[in-house]
């Protein structure tokens, strides 16, 4: 008599690594499956668009894929997903020469400024910040890590982690507060 | 350190949380994962048949490589005439405890200068 296959859907995401990491590529479709909404809304804040943050995001599947076998916990998976996708955009931030980047973003955040009254959303507000600056306050508020963590994650230190944070937040407010007016008072 | 985030820049972070269909996604990366399998396989096929044409071109030159330094290693050193202490100290009268003794030497020197 056959096996019966694996409901790799209904098995714990440990077990489901576990194979992924002996070279199973059925499991490893199922932790895609599992993570993917998470790694591509990441990429779609850090990066604003969403062609590029789903290529990023393929890219972080694909890299996981060959250093599987690199995961030393099988319950460690989602924040060594996580390392290997910021990674991956600190990679494509230095290919793409951040610095000529950062230049464009801050001409971007003047002329906004310039628009007073104007709503904006939250993208449109993320894409004022430098890439450094957007990176730490994406980490801080959609991913929910802590300053030590983020400087882990990303190499910076953890000062300069703080005071990007404190300083976005600040120019965040600034210019999402025309928006924020404009939102309807929900109940309490 | 503190880690206070702005209450309001949190609830707008939470509201642009969207669950994305996975099918397409998924779908694209496994292809890449299987040409990614394909060319992981085919390297490994190139190289074991690299291996083996290189074991079958090099099989006559190695063995007769390796006859003349086993045979080099045997060389006697000081050759003596007389065939009865020549056979006794036969294993340390030859190229190889020569070397053996300079690798000890060397080694020797290498601890007491650096470790």
């Amino acid at each position: 008599m056959p096996p019966a296959p694996i409901n790799y859907a209904a098995s714990p995401e440990s077990l489901v690594v576990g194979l992924a990491r002996s070279g199973n590529s059925d499991a490893f479709a199922e932790l895609v499956r599992r993570r993917q909404s998470s790694i591509r809304n990441l990429m779609r804040r850090l990066c604003g668009d969403i062609t590029l943050a789903d290529d990023l995001s393929q890219q972080v599947f694909v890299h996981a894929w060959q250093k599987m076998a690199q995961l030393q916990k099988t319950d460690r998976f989602g924040p060594w997903l996580k390392r290997l996708a910021i990674n991956i955009w600190l990679q494509h931030l230095r290919k793409n020469d951040a610095l000529r980047d950062a230049a464009e973003l801050k001409e971007t955040a003047k002329a906004t400024h310039d628009v007073s009254g104007v709503a904006m959303d939250l993208e449109r507000a993320l894409a004022t910040l430098s890439p450094t600056a957007r990176l730490c306050i994406v980490l801080s508020y959609h991913e929910g890590m802590v300053h030590q963590e983020i400087a882990a994650a990303t190499g910076l230190p953890a000062g300069t982690v703080k005071s990007h944070i404190r300083r976005s937040t600040l120019h965040l407010r600034q210019i999402l507060s025309a928006y924020s007016q404009l939102q309807p008072e929900k109940p309490t | 350190m503190t880690d206070d985030r702005d209450p309001h820049l949190q609830a707008l972070f939470a509201d642009g949380q969207k669950v994305l269909g996975a099918e397409a996604f998924s779908g694209q990366v496994m292809r890449q994962v299987a040409r990614l399998q394909f060319r992981t396989m085919a390297k490994r096929i190139g190289l074991a048949l690299a291996l083996i044409c290189f074991a079958i071109l090099m099989s006559a030159p190695l063995n007769d490589a390796i006859l003349l330094f086993t045979q080099t290693l045997n060389t006697p050193v000081i050759s003596l005439n007389n065939s009865m202490p020549s056979q006794l100290v036969s294993s340390l009268n030859s190229v190889a405890s020569l070397l053996g003794l300079v690798f000890l030497g060397l080694f020797l020197a290498f601890r007491r200068l650096f470790l």
